[in-house]
């Protein structure tokens, strides 16, 4: 104190300043009420609102977890449940009232109408949804109503099938839901831009209508004439054609879905409207094709939904869709989408018909595999059809098919097929239309068209033969195979070349030609002449034995069969051009068969080959068709004899003894001729025998010669001489033979003529055996002794 | 009652600049130093006026500070944005009762005691309340100590921001409300600077004057002054 008394006047002075008003300090709460009371007025504005709900059942709400959601954004929160008992919104059950706390924000969502739903993840093969609520838990799913407001709302079970938004809504019709669910996507090229939106029975309970929602931005892509179909799951369907997969998305897999297209064809169709209806189609395929019709065939045929496509010259145009039998189960009725384009083409004179799958290795084996396919043979017509009456079997010809039209007669057609090929020098020039018996059965007609550019090829001369087939003749010299290519050989074909008169004169051949059609090449190229021959039957021929003339084949059997009396075989052979003057009267013909005797084997081969026919022409002339066939070799008989060079004898014997035809005739155990037949004498006691002597023995025989039986065998035994055996030959041993001598030059006479008759000792005279004459052959023949 | 003698009732102001003691007359009501040029106060100029505008600013800021979330928390790509009280709850429904206690206290309680404190003061000195200055000066000793901790939530934000920033999985980003928290705690720190501890004691000495004079018969001769 004293201290501040003391050096009071010491301290300097403050320098005065002004003073201000208020100060601005104030500006600092005057903002800070601001900031709060603008949040306080948002807090309070936008504050919660308190609204409760009931639900059926508090199954995965969570206690202040448990979101309410709308557009996906968090709304409110459940704060507290409450049980119901006997809750009179839900028919006397008990229930669970959920408090929940809406934001401010929220209060338009809550009117009158509005509705609420548990959002729980829902996996199942039917469909995925709520997958989210796999994190974050359930929800509250909100759809706000209109109306006023509300503060207590009963939950619904399922959500409600409305979506918000501005879009598309139209209806597709469909027999079966599949797995098409509430959400499921819409898909336009595989982009989702719709879901369906709920779906119900129709009211006559026939149908399934599913709402679509198509987004507005994409709503012009529903014309009038789009097609939709159902994606849902994976559509395999499984045929001979192969396995056709079809798969829109994975989440389609799942969720199910609808796609849709609009076909070129109606692009322009106007867009769709609120509230259109569509057809839901099964499968894209059955989607894609057009004009629904329908096929009544008067029997059951084997065709596949979704498969098998209806072909109009080769060119698909059209597709199965389904098939079932018709009313009174005698027939089927097949619907067909036929492609848009053929409109105008399904008249009155459309057929439809049924195409067994052909084998053309040209399009690979896939033409086989696709199973069986309806033709068409598409024609304008006064009026448009729908509903047509197709065959199960194809029309034998189509005249409007470009080219040379021909028919072929043919007995049969082997293995020929609608569809095969006609070659020309075994290139493919024309196609089998069809085929047809011919009216009185006696034969088949074959419809052939040749490619137009080859129809030149076809001349009045042409000869077509089948190629079906396969044909392999063995024999000795090998085997031989016949096929013209590995697709006839399945298929069948035919083949035509000129005629074996190349005649540089033949006309061109004029649509509607007929022709023979022959069974084979051979057949077609030989011309030749049918002659008819009667067998006994045990003879071993075959068909296709053939037919000798000195070794060389002059024509074959074709075809045998029995008589009508079943005494024989009926035989027609053909005789080979330039070898058809053996059908002529006096030509014979015999079997030639292995023949194994003592005396020799002949014709062995025919062992292998089988026994053939040997003809021998005659000196007649009259043509002649029908012959009868020697049992063997016609031996000459005495007539023929007389007339040979040689020497022709008779021998009158007590006996035959074993001769026979052919026996040997010794002199000096030379043979120099033999027996050419015996027969009784007019008397009946004896026996002529014929011989005959090769002519340059004839002079051996004489007016005094003598004749005796050289068959068996002589045994003289002695004491001193021993065993002596004597036979002319071995083979006289057992075949038989002759023998003759002729006595010494004075007493043997003259030469004689043919016709001469001797008699036939038993045995030889010793004496005749020492006579030695001296003859003189035919100094001509000389040479054959060499 | 004998009492020592107080500058201001022998004209001497003291610069806060240079505490230059300055003799001004009794109807000076500001002047510059004349050692260093600062402005002079015989008490802090409107020390009672700014530190209810700050004392108010940081009440009100209080409001956002609890609205606004200050601080979100996202944990694969989502997350929640909690506010202060939010958060406290969590951390206590979560059982971490011990930490929500400390976030509480940090970040309500003080605020607030601070706030209540400053308050108290300004009504004690505005209306010169009764009270003994010895406890006054205890409250604003309390409410001077603990302000600075308030800041204790502002630095976790910031730290935690700081760490957690590991991308898409998990992410902490500040909110306004922190921005706000941060306010109230400066705007309260700057409202106890401004508070003027001797006014409390001026209002004592006019008190103990007064009661003299009811004692001893004196007039009111220093009331103007002391209002100064």
């Amino acid at each position: 104190m004293s201290d501040a008394s003391m050096g009071n006047d010491a301290q300097p002075e403050g320098i005065a300043r002004r003073s201000r008003g208020l100060s601005l300090v104030w500006l600092l709460p005057l903002i800070a009420a601001l900031i709060a009371v603008w949040l306080l007025y948002k807090d309070f504005t936008q504050g919660d609102i308190r609204v409760t709900i009931l639900f059926s059942s508090g199954d995965g709400l969570v206690k202040g977890k448990t979101a309410v959601k709308y557009s996906g954004v968090e709304i409110g929160v459940v704060n507290d449940f409450r049980l119901v008992q006997s809750a009179r919104e839900l028919n006397g059950q008990d229930g669970v009232l959920a408090e929940v706390t809406f934001n401010r924000s929220a209060g338009y969502l809550l009117t009158k109408g509005s509705k609420f739903w548990v959002v729980k993840p829902e996996v199942s093969l039917t469909g995925v949804r709520g997958l989210e609520t796999l994190v974050s838990g359930n929800y509250i799913a909100v759809e706000p109503g209109s109306g006023p407001a509300q503060r207590h709302f009963v939950a619904v079970a399922e959500p409600p099938a409305y979506v918000r938004g501005d879009g598309l809504r139209i209806t597709l019709k469909s027999p079966r839901l599949a797995s098409l669910n509430r959400g499921s996507p819409v898909y336009y090229r595989q982009l989702e831009v719709g879901q369906v939106e709920s779906y119900h029975l129709a009211e006559d309970a026939s149908e399934v209508d599913i709402n679509l929602y198509i987004r507005r931005e994409y709503a012009d892509l529903v014309h009038r004439g789009s097609r939709f179909w159902n994606t849902s799951g994976v559509s395999i369907q499984g045929g001979i054609s192969g396995v056709n997969v079809e798969l829109e998305s994975l989440a389609s897999l799942i969720a199910g879905g609808v796609s849709f297209y609009t076909p070129d064809a109606q692009q322009h169709s106007p867009l769709a409207v609120d509230g259109n209806e569509f057809k839901l189609y099964k499968s894209f395929a059955d989607a894609d094709a057009g004009i629904p019709i329908t096929l009544n065939f008067d029997r059951g045929v084997s065709l596949a939904e979704g498969s098998t496509q209806v072909i109009y010259q080769g060119i698909k145009v059209g597709q199965v869709s389904s098939v079932k039998a018709n009313k009174s189960i005698n027939g089927m009725e097949v619907r067909v989408l036929m492609d848009p384009t053929t409109d105008d083409l399904l008249s009155e004179n459309t057929q439809f018909w049924l195409a067994p799958p052909t084998l053309d290795f040209s399009s690979g084996v896939n033409d086989l595999l696709k199973g069986n396919r309806i033709e068409v043979d598409l024609r304008r017509g006064q009026r448009s059809v729908r509903e047509f009456d197709a065959h199960s079997v194809p029309p034998p010809r189509d005249p409007r098919v470009p080219g040379l039209h021909l028919t072929l007669t043919a007995r049969n057609t082997g293995s020929l097929q609608r569809g095969a090929s006609v070659y020309y020098r075994q290139m493919e020039v024309g196609r089998v239309q069809g085929m047809a018996l011919k009216e009185d059965g006696s034969g088949v007609e074959v419809y052939v068209v040749i490619d137009p550019p080859y129809a030149y090829l076809v001349n009045n001369e042409s000869r077509f033969w089948n190629v079906s087939g396969l044909r392999a003749s063995a024999s000795l010299k090998g085997i031989e195979v016949e096929t013209d290519s590995l697709l006839s050989m399945v298929r069948g074909g035919i083949a035509f070349g000129s005629g074996p008169h190349d005649s540089k004169s033949a006309g061109q051949a004029m649509n509607g030609d007929s022709f023979q059609l022959y069974a084979s090449r051979d057949d077609a190229m030989e011309e030749g002449i049918n002659i008819y021959i009667d067998l006994s039957g045990d003879e071993g021929l075959k068909v296709g034995a053939p037919l000798r003339y000195r070794g060389i084949q002059v024509g074959e059997i074709t075809a045998m069969r029995l008589t009508l009396d079943l005494d024989g075989v009926r035989a027609r052979a053909r005789l080979y051009r330039r070898a058809e003057r053996f059908a002529r009267s006096g030509t014979r013909m015999w079997v030639v068969g292995p023949k194994i005797g003592l005396g020799g084997v002949d014709h062995l081969d025919t062992l292998v080959t089988g026994p053939f026919l040997e003809l021998e022409p005659g000196a007649g002339g009259e043509p002649q068709t029908d012959f009868v066939a020697l049992a063997a070799k016609p031996e000459p008989d005495l007539a023929d004899t007389m007339m040979m060079p040689g020497l022709a004898l008779i021998l009158d014997a007590p006996r035959r003894g074993s001769l026979k035809r052919g026996s040997p005739v010794y002199y000096r155990q030379v043979q120099v001729g033999q027996v050419t037949g015996y027969q009784l004498g007019e008397l009946a006691d004896r026996v002529y025998i014929y011989v005959y002597i090769e002519p340059q023995y004839r002079t051996l025989v004489r007016e005094h010669s003598r004749f005796w039986n050289a068959s068996g065998m002589e045994v003289n035994f002695g004491v001193m001489t021993g065993l002596d055996v004597h036979t002319e030959s071995a083979q006289a041993l057992l075949a038989g033979g002759i023998a003759f001598a002729t006595p010494n030059n004075p007493e043997m006479g003259l030469e004689v003529e043919s016709g001469s008759h001797y008699p036939l000792y038993g045995k030889p005279d010793n004496e005749w055996l020492l006579w030695s004459p001296k003859i003189e052959l035919y100094p001509a023949l000389e040479e054959n002794f060499k | 009652m004998n009492r020592p003698a107080r500058a201001l009732s022998h004209g001497f102001w003291t610069c806060l600049g240079c505490r230059q003691l300055v003799k001004v007359s009794r109807e000076t009501r500001t002047c510059l130093c004349p050692r260093c040029g600062a402005r002079m106060h015989g008490r802090v100029d409107g020390s009672i006026m700014l530190t209810w505008a700050l004392t108010i600013t940081g009440a009100l800021l209080l409001i956002p500070a609890n609205i606004l979330p200050v601080m979100t928390v996202i944990y694969l790509g989502s997350g929640d944005p909690s506010t202060i009280i939010g958060g406290t709850l969590e951390l206590y429904h979560n059982g971490l009762w011990g930490i929500a206690l400390i976030v509480f206290v940090a970040s309500i309680a003080v605020p607030v005691m601070k706030l209540v404190g400053l308050v108290i003061l300004c009504l004690i000195v505005q209306l010169r309340l009764n009270v003994a200055p010895r406890q006054a000066m205890r409250i604003y000793r309390v409410v001077n100590a603990i302000g600075r901790w308030s800041l204790l939530d502002l630095f976790m934000i910031s730290i935690l921001v700081a760490l957690v920033d590991m991308g898409a999985i998990a992410e902490v980003a500040a909110g306004a409300g922190s921005t706000a928290f941060a306010t109230v705690v400066v705007v309260t720190m700057f409202a106890v600077r401004a508070f003027d501890p001797r006014l409390i004691w001026d209002v004592y000495e006019e008190k103990m004057s007064a009661v003299e004079s009811e004692n001893t018969g004196a007039s009111h001769q220093n009331h103007n002054g002391e209002r100064a």
